[in-house]
């Protein structure tokens, strides 16, 4: 697993157009609302917005690395999050936001909890 | 005001906290557990992974799901006299059920009978002296991860052999409780320095009522005998933000089970109308300058 540095400086040069975007960095993030009152036909491919706010049309969705199912960013996310897969209910962690990055959350501890 | 916040990972607890803090025009660095590389000896002077020299934080408030890196953090950040929440000595006692048990003995704070031992053998007779049904826990863990509810020899014998073969030695602790019959729910509750800021019930069909385990939280209003409970309780184990959980016993007594000390929440506000997050924060600014 690549360094928290690492991560950064990649993501850095991803987002400079100087390295082709990780497989399951599909770059932007669905907006909860949009999501809710997209039309029909834009089920699949959601109107998203980047990091920044701005929005897009895209049909590149953060992708669940376990089912391939796409996986819903809540439009305040952050980097070290953790979200759910809708589809196949693995837990994945945001590494990146921009774009958007996600690696499956480590396993729980036994020492974790309140 | 600088401020670190030490998380695991960041969950719906953290996003509240943050915001929380963003209320108070504050905007915590956040410094994940997995990046800690501590020099023990070099001090406060060293870099945390923020960048910045851990003696410019006024506070750090420890977030941690991992209960083991917490409260190391906690004992070196403490001991190079930087301020946190909670303290190592809340978070060691919270985080071991037998220390928290201590804790309540010599404070006089209503416990479930507990009993302990350390071989298969003792703790069946610790189990029969509290008498079936009986609880076996670890005496570290939390969201109601290995409980188990005793209710014959058999039973108890198949479980302590289970332990003793597949556990590490921390399961060959045999932290043993009655079985408080509640009345299909426990009460979870909020203290924040020394007063109760709310309380949940959380009612369950199961023995076991954690809102992690499926358990449905509804207001439990704070009355003074419960405020003054739960604040003696969070005294006794040395003070600060954390969640008492208690039970009701068949007389309608109310017996305190454990403290948690890095508490979730995110299930409790909107039952409670409490803002639970923001009654922390404003509680950790308001430190920052007290004494240490």
């Amino acid at each position: 697993m690549a360094s928290k540095d690492e991560r950064d400086q990649q993501c850095k040069r991803q987002q400079e157009g100087e390295e082709d975007p990780h497989p399951l960095s599909m770059g932007l993030i669905a907006l909860d609302e949009e999501i809710e009152h997209a039309p029909a036909h834009t089920a699949g491919f959601l109107l998203c917005g980047s990091a920044s706010g701005e929005c897009a049309m895209t049909n590149q969705m953060p992708i669940c690395p376990v089912c391939d199912g796409v996986v819903y960013i809540p439009s305040d996310a952050m980097e070290n999050e953790l979200v759910s897969c809708a589809e196949c209910g693995t837990e994945l962690e945001i590494m990146c936001l921009a774009p958007i990055e996600l690696e499956l959350a480590p396993e729980v501890e036994e020492d974790w909890g309140e | 005001m600088r401020i670190a916040l030490l998380v695991t990972h960041i969950r719906a607890e953290e996003k509240l906290i943050l915001a929380a803090f963003n209320k108070r025009d504050i905007s915590p660095d956040i410094i994940l557990d997995r990046e800690l590389n501590f020099d023990i000896t070099c001090g406060a002077q060293q870099l945390a992974p923020s960048g910045i020299a851990w003696r410019e934080y006024d506070l750090v408030f420890e977030r941690c799901v991992s209960t083991s890196r917490g409260m190391y953090a906690l004992a070196i950040l403490n001991s190079w006299g930087l301020r946190a929440f909670n303290t190592y000595e809340t978070a060691a006692t919270c985080s071991d059920k037998l220390r928290t048990s201590i804790a309540f003995m010599k404070r006089g704070i209503p416990q479930p009978h507990t009993r302990v031992a350390f071989t298969p053998e003792s703790a069946m007779q610790a189990i029969e002296d509290v008498k079936y049904p009986a609880v076996l826990k670890p005496v570290t863990g939390s969201w109601g991860r290995l409980l188990a509810r005793v209710h014959n020899r058999d039973s108890a014998e198949a479980i302590l052999e289970h332990r003793q073969t597949l556990g590490d030695y921390n399961h060959h602790t045999y932290y043993v409780q009655e079985y408080v019959d509640k009345p299909g729910r426990d009460i979870r509750a909020f203290v924040v320095g020394n007063r109760t800021i709310a309380a949940i019930y959380r009612e369950s069909n199961h023995w076991i009522t954690n809102t992690a385990r499926g358990g449905l939280a509804t207001n439990c209003p704070v009355t003074d005998e419960l405020d003054d409970i739960c604040a003696r309780a969070a005294d006794a184990v040395g003070g600060g933000i954390l969640a008492v959980d208690l039970l009701e016993d068949a007389r309608g007594n109310f017996v305190v089970n454990e403290i948690n000390h890095t508490m979730e929440f995110r299930n409790s506000s909107q039952p409670t109308g409490v803002d639970i997050a923001q009654e922390v924060i404003d509680f950790v600014i308001g430190q920052i300058g007290v004494v240490a």
